[in-house]
């Protein structure tokens, strides 16, 4: 008889937990702002996996990964109005500071940036998750059909933070051919984003 | 490569952070000064977002959630459970039994009255949070849509971009303007504008084939000089080129004074 309040209480989380799951980005983060830890949740159940693939791919370590993880998430905690909805979605927002976090964390430098300056364009492909996975798989593809060098000064740049002055020296090539190269193969992105 | 001082290199390998602290500093400080460096900035993020989101994905372990939820929840303001009021209310012992319990219908009223004052004071700031929120929905709206037309506007293939420049040999400000008859709309960026007196304001106008010129809108500049100004709706005519005065803040019928920019449409 004592598991009927119980199952009760879990039948109300359930719900609460499922109303919650279909709220906007928007409305989550205007909640957070108004120090709702529910809405907190949520936002961290859409978005973790997101944050700690980007995290993951650039530092290469579990643990590691787990603590940026955790320090970007508090900090949307913490500032959650530095996400300016108008001027992106979370998503891809989201994978930007997690970048710039790992990046941080791979060259030893104490996080500076301010997280507001990571500013996108409203890109209605990257926003809602079908509509994400669909633009990845374009622009994976375009990846894969980059010219090898292009491809190799994007990853080295993007992924593992090397300055362009780092991978001209290691690819022996003259500066602004590495710069060229980079910018080419993000427009081979664009145009992927564009399609 | 645009016409710029600084390239659409630089600001992609800005944008990675992969510059040197010299040309992360240079970038920096034009990007305070340029509306269509810091507009290409945002789509280079974008793209960038989107090659990140390239990373194979990998869910977290639980224990991170939880350890964050604890760490937030540690972080949160709660009423102590046992509070100086509830133990101000315990009677002493030596009360008399008749003054104990007019004690005890003084304390439940002055408890009722604390009650209904908190739920007051609860109702109050939900209404005032509620009002707030719906404020911000409406201005995240606005904002939303206006951003909209102003990708729309870039986007858009048939849209004209005319670069309005002065007409004297000093070439600080700098404007420009993309006009979409099509869509009836007009975007202005304008960067390195001088600031005007407290009752003096910009005002472009729209300068058709024939006729005089149309008001199309008036702005003040931010404190670096640099401004941005959206026509959602351009009267129907063809127009040969823009142009910037400076005129009283309320507007004018007709510019009162030298275009500072001027730009026409190539034909």
């Amino acid at each position: 008889m004592a598991t009927a309040p119980n199952s009760e209480l879990r039948r109300r989380a359930a719900s609460s937990a499922s109303a919650l799951a279909k709220e906007s980005d928007y409305r989550l983060v205007t909640r957070i702002v108004h120090r709702d830890e529910d809405a907190f949740g949520a936002i961290y159940d859409r978005y973790s996996r997101v944050v700690y693939s980007v995290v993951l791919h650039v530092v290469r370590d579990a643990a590691v990964a787990e603590d940026v993880l955790h320090d970007i998430f508090l900090n949307l905690w913490r500032s959650p109005q530095q996400f300016d909805g108008a001027r992106g979605k979370l998503a891809p927002w989201l994978a930007v500071v997690a970048r710039n976090r790992a990046i941080d964390w791979l060259r030893k430098q104490h996080p500076q940036e301010d997280l507001s300056e990571v500013q996108l364009v409203a890109d209605e492909d990257l926003a809602g998750e079908v509509e994400r996975k669909s633009a990845i798989d374009r622009v994976r593809t375009v990846l894969n059909a980059l010219p090898e060098k292009q491809r190799v000064a994007l990853e080295l740049a993007f992924f593992r933070g090397l300055t362009h002055a780092d991978i001209a020296a290691q690819e022996g090539v003259p500066l602004g051919t590495i710069k060229t190269r980079i910018r080419t193969a993000l427009l081979s992105i664009r145009r992927a984003l564009e399609r | 490569m645009n016409t710029h001082q600084i390239s659409a290199d630089d600001l992609t390998l800005f944008a990675m952070r992969s510059l040197d602290t010299a040309d992360d500093s240079r970038v920096s400080e034009h990007l305070g000064s340029c509306v269509s460096c810091r507009s290409e900035l945002q789509r280079i993020c974008t793209d960038l977002a989107a090659l990140a989101l390239t990373a194979p994905e990998v869910s977290p372990p639980p224990r991170v959630r939880e350890g964050l939820l604890a760490e937030v929840r540690r972080g949160s303001i709660h009423e102590p459970a046992g509070s100086p009021r509830a133990a101000a209310a315990t009677p002493s012992r030596w009360w008399t039994a008749t003054y104990a319990g007019a004690l005890m219908l003084a304390i439940a009223a002055g408890l009722l009255w604390t009650e209904n004052a908190r739920l007051r004071f609860q109702l109050s700031s939900l209404q005032q949070a509620l009002h707030q929120e719906q404020a911000e929905h409406q201005q995240e709206q606005a904002s939303l849509e206006t951003a909209t037309h102003v990708l729309a506007m870039l986007n858009s293939r048939s849209a004209l971009h005319v670069r309005l420049m002065p007409r004297a040999a000093k070439q600080e400000p700098q404007a420009e303007a993309i006009y979409s008859r099509e869509q009836g709309r007009l975007l202005l960026m304008a960067s390195s504008l001088r600031s005007l007196p407290a009752h003096k304001a910009y005002q472009l106008w729209i300068l058709p084939m024939k006729g005089a010129p149309i008001s199309a809108g008036m702005f003040k500049p931010d404190a670096k000089g640099c401004a941005m100004l959206m026509v959602p709706r351009t009267p129907d005519v063809e127009a040969k080129g823009f142009a910037l005065t400076i005129e009283p803040e309320a507007g004018s019928p007709a510019p009162t004074s030298n275009p500072v920019l001027v730009g026409e449409i190539p034909s």
